[in-house]
């Protein structure tokens, strides 16, 4: 009888640790909202000499900045549409994606949270935000991006080659403040990779994206023409 | 047909000068460190993106009149600072200063607008536009 009283209690025990509410996973950290990063470049936010290639050295010194392709309203990149201007960002999250719409030139990028891999021809058919997978490791989302076009730059100055590959890490420090450290990995420019560490911060309450347009600048080439009447 | 005119419209054309350059850094174009100051009436405000475009008439000693086309920031910016399109009034006189064009001296950046002795459209450097 007491082994038959023993063993209801430890079945009844087990059932109700069954029915139990499982302990929920770690909260995915909350990105959604809108963003700025203060105007900064390569070189200037990493702070020390760049450890350039030889080729990477040359290409940097004889670069000329009037060739960039910003300026002829190619994409900037997924890490310079957003700290390359003033501009803000929005993030719009969910568990199998965080979408950055990017004020500045209205380009985006998605980052694949759903466990996809990047399409295996994706260096043959690069991206000009590349193709970002990324995974939450606690309060950290941690991606990695690929098959970056490499007709985009990296800065107003600054090339990289097809082989660049980023790592990123979103971490939130406050509510209103997240690190974004980007790790880029291109071995033609770079000897090693190199790490910055960017800040971003929430815009005011109240602001929104606004449309943009690159290439509206045309209507104006008549003030220029008539000076030279 | 001078070359300028064969370049209108030509986004690839480098000779289009900043108005085709769609969003290059301030020191491509204008020199960041100068301050020239001129004066005349407001022509034209365009409101366009990626940059604010003011048009301003400036009369020589003889009389003879020379638009200057002065690039601004980016018209979400200049929004946002609280500036409005409407906040001069075209033909009004007024004092702009800039940071004059490398290659054409009537072309510039605009760092403030006076009308009537008040300041407008001015962009500290630590405030979105300016570096853009």
């Amino acid at each position: 009888m007491r082994s038959q009283i023993i063993l209801a209690s430890a079945m009844t025990a087990a059932s109700l640790l069954a029915q139990a509410p499982k302990p929920s996973a770690t909260a995915m950290p909350d990105f959604n909202g809108i963003w700025q990063s203060k105007l900064t470049g390569i070189a200037r936010a990493y702070g020390k000499p760049l450890p350039f290639t030889p080729f990477g050295e040359e290409r940097y010194k004889a670069q000329d900045v009037l060739k960039d392709p910003v300026g002829i309203c190619l994409p900037a990149g997924p890490v310079r549409a957003a700290t390359g201007s003033p501009h803000p960002f929005q993030i719009i999250q969910t568990k199998d994606m965080l979408a950055m719409l990017y004020e500045y030139q209205g380009v985006y990028r998605m980052i694949y949270t759903d466990g996809r891999k990047a399409p295996e021809d994706i260096e043959d058919y690069p991206e000009w935000m590349g193709f970002s997978t990324g995974h939450y490791e606690g309060d950290t989302l941690v991606v990695e991006t690929v098959g970056i076009n490499a007709r985009n730059w990296l800065d107003a100055k600054m090339e990289h080659s097809e082989k660049l590959r980023l790592n990123e890490r979103f971490r939130k420090t406050d509510d209103n403040t997240f690190s974004w450290i980007v790790t880029y990995t291109d071995p033609v420019y770079f000897q090693e990779p190199i790490t910055i560490n960017y800040t971003i911060r929430r815009s005011k309450a109240g602001e929104r994206i606004m449309s943009y347009s690159c290439s509206d600048d045309t209507s104006n080439a008549a003030n220029f023409e008539s000076n030279k009447k | 047909m001078n070359l300028r005119k064969l370049c209108f419209g030509v986004m690839l054309c480098g000779l289009a000068s900043v108005a085709v350059s769609a969003h290059h850094s301030n020191a491509s174009y204008y020199d960041t460190v100068k301050t020239v100051t001129i004066t005349g009436t407001l022509k034209k405000v365009e409101w366009r993106s990626p940059h604010v475009f003011f048009s301003v008439d400036v009369k020589d000693a003889n009389g003879a009149v020379t638009t200057y086309g002065l690039e601004h920031a980016s018209p979400q910016s200049l929004y946002r600072a609280g500036f409005r399109k409407d906040d001069v009034a075209i033909g009004s006189v007024v004092e702009v200063d800039i940071m004059p064009g490398l290659r054409d001296h009537t072309t510039g950046r605009m760092r403030v607008m006076r009308f009537n002795g008040k300041k407008f459209f001015e962009m500290g450097l630590d405030r979105p536009g300016l570096t853009e």
